[in-house]
């Protein structure tokens, strides 16, 4: 009952072709296949079942370089883990502190989905996206993406710089964040909102002079 | 044996190209709009002043995507823009490519213009891969599978201009389907990770993994009646679509189940588009169906579809 396309005896592809379509479908169902079960990852419980073969795809085919070489240089490599193994449970936003040259200050905004129109946040849903994995601070699993925030946060002193006799000097990056009430917990009011300035960062003034392309001397 | 010739033809095979056809000009489109809504923020992307500038890019791939950074590869990635740090050009490449798309869309210089895009797809996914999300990945994989198909030799200009002065014949030449069958393999093999990935999340299991979506606010888009997050509708949504995409995953090579695979597909993810600001997501996955479709089956269903019409006429 499987689909199959009337038989054509007299063509047939070149062995290569088809050789290249095998080790297609081999690499990317070796990359794709999905991690083994959080506690075996984390060394909890022994593996079973499928398990013992995912944390051995995981361990020795995923890493070898002949996958690798061949989905990374092509762009095919994938993964496939929507909502998955858990949803995330944190709903969060940022804000940032600008502080300029004379003392004063001023709240930016970065784009938090909630509070846009319908249509802006289709089209704005990449900085989301971003603030995700600029906030993606998981060391235990090589997800520590702290490196990122000085280049965040000039960006944003960049955005801010208005007044080259004023400029921004410093920013102070601020995370708000609120835990989804658990599915099993009392009914209730939605708890409100964290926050936390997780980084503070130095405008570098020769960097944004550059980019805003201010003369030195009109400082 | 059979069954190995039966394999061989299904993936080898020969027939008609006009599901490739339809399948080029609806993705091609929607990268068209894909790029067309990121290029309105372009320099926060792309420039060398943005969020992500060159070397961030650079960093971020190493890290997330070569064993944390351990692995070596043999060869450079394809990557023209590998070291470019000038806005210029690289915006240049990146309207080329939205304007690869529309060629790749209208069939004209098909070979050519899916190839370009295929490689601007890729290059673009490398200069900036921190804001992809899982649309985006089947869009570079796709794309790429789309550049090895003979996609202009049906429903594209190409075809048309080559008709006109008599370069064609008047039906579509046979091709052999296993660019389709790619595509169609990975995106049955994209549901079925997926689910598998998920199966493996206690949520899930248990029936409470959509109450959390729906309530994260980033991404909140067009009002939801309360009752379908809350219990009993959180268990039926939650295994609904572990079994939905399982069947997408599975079922769906299965000759008398496959309409209604799809239909569930679709009812799933328009309703992740209606109720979840994820853009165009919801619009690549079911947009790529048709490629479950032979060229025959979808030639068949527009001739019903026109006889149709001109008996409503």
């Amino acid at each position: 009952m499987v689909q199959v396309t009337a038989p054509t005896e007299d063509k047939r592809v070149h062995p290569l072709v088809c050789a290249f379509v095998i080790f297609t479908v081999l690499m990317v169902t070796i990359y794709a296949l999905p991690k083994p079960s959080p506690a075996v990852v984390n060394n909890e419980v022994e593996p079973r079942g499928t398990d013992i073969f995912l944390k051995w795809n995981d361990a020795k085919l995923k890493p070898n370089p002949v996958v690798e070489n061949y989905l990374y240089p092509t762009g095919l490599w994938q993964y496939w883990d929507m909502f998955a193994p858990n949803p995330a449970q944190t709903d969060f936003w940022c804000d940032a502190e600008v502080v300029f040259f004379d003392g004063s200050k001023a709240r930016y905004q970065y784009p938090r989905m909630k509070e846009l129109p319908i249509a802006q946040k289709y089209v704005m849903e990449r900085y989301r996206k971003f603030y995700e994995r600029v906030n993606m601070s998981d060391p235990a699993h090589g997800n520590d993406n702290g490196w990122m925030w000085p280049v965040f946060a000039q960006h944003i002193a960049l955005i801010n710089a208005n007044d080259p006799t004023n400029p921004p000097v410093k920013i102070g990056l601020t995370r708000h964040w609120q835990d989804v009430a658990r599915h099993d917990a009392k009914p209730g009011p939605e708890p409100g909102y964290q926050q936390y300035t997780f980084y503070w960062h130095i405008v570098d003034q020769t960097q944004l002079a550059k980019d805003m392309r201010w003369a030195i001397g009109n400082r | 044996m059979e069954t190995a010739k039966q394999l061989y033809r299904y993936w080898f095979g020969f027939g008609s190209p006009v599901t490739m056809g339809v399948f080029r000009i609806v993705f091609s489109l929607l990268l068209f709009i894909n790029f067309a809504m990121i290029g309105m923020f372009w320099n926060d992307w792309f420039g060398q002043t943005g969020y992500v500038p060159a070397e961030i890019a650079g960093r971020w791939l190493d890290s997330h995507y070569l064993n944390g950074g351990t692995a070596d590869l043999w060869f450079n990635r394809i990557d023209p823009l590998f070291g470019v740090s000038n806005d210029t050009v690289v915006k240049v490449v990146y309207w080329m490519t939205a304007g690869f798309a529309m060629l790749s869309a209208l069939g004209l210089w098909s070979r050519f213009s899916t190839f370009c895009l295929a490689v601007g797809v890729v290059t673009l996914h490398h200069r900036n891969p921190i804001i992809l999300h899982g649309g985006d990945t089947w869009m570079r994989v796709a794309s790429i599978y789309l550049a090895l198909a003979p996609s202009g030799a049906a429903v594209s200009l190409d075809r048309w201009i080559a008709l006109r002065r008599g370069k064609a014949p008047a039906q579509p030449e046979l091709v052999s389907m296993w660019p389709q069958r790619l595509i169609a393999y990975n995106l049955a093999l994209l549901y079925f990770t997926t689910t598998w990935s998920k199966w493996f999340g206690g949520l899930w299991k248990s029936g409470d993994a959509t109450w959390y979506p729906a309530r994260l606010h980033e991404f909140d888009r067009f009002p939801v009646p309360d009752f379908v997050n809350q219990y009993p509708m959180v268990k039926v949504t939650t295994w609904g679509t572990l079994a939905v995409e399982f069947a997408l995953g599975t079922l769906v090579f299965f000759k008398p189940l496959r309409k209604w695979v799809l239909l569930s597909g679709i009812a799933l993810h328009m309703w992740i588009e209606y109720s979840m600001n994820i853009p165009l997501f919801a619009f690549l996955m079911t947009s790529s169906y048709i490629v479950f479709y032979d060229g025959e089956e979808t030639a068949a269903w527009w001739d019903r579809l026109k006889a149709r019409f001109a008996r409503s006429q």
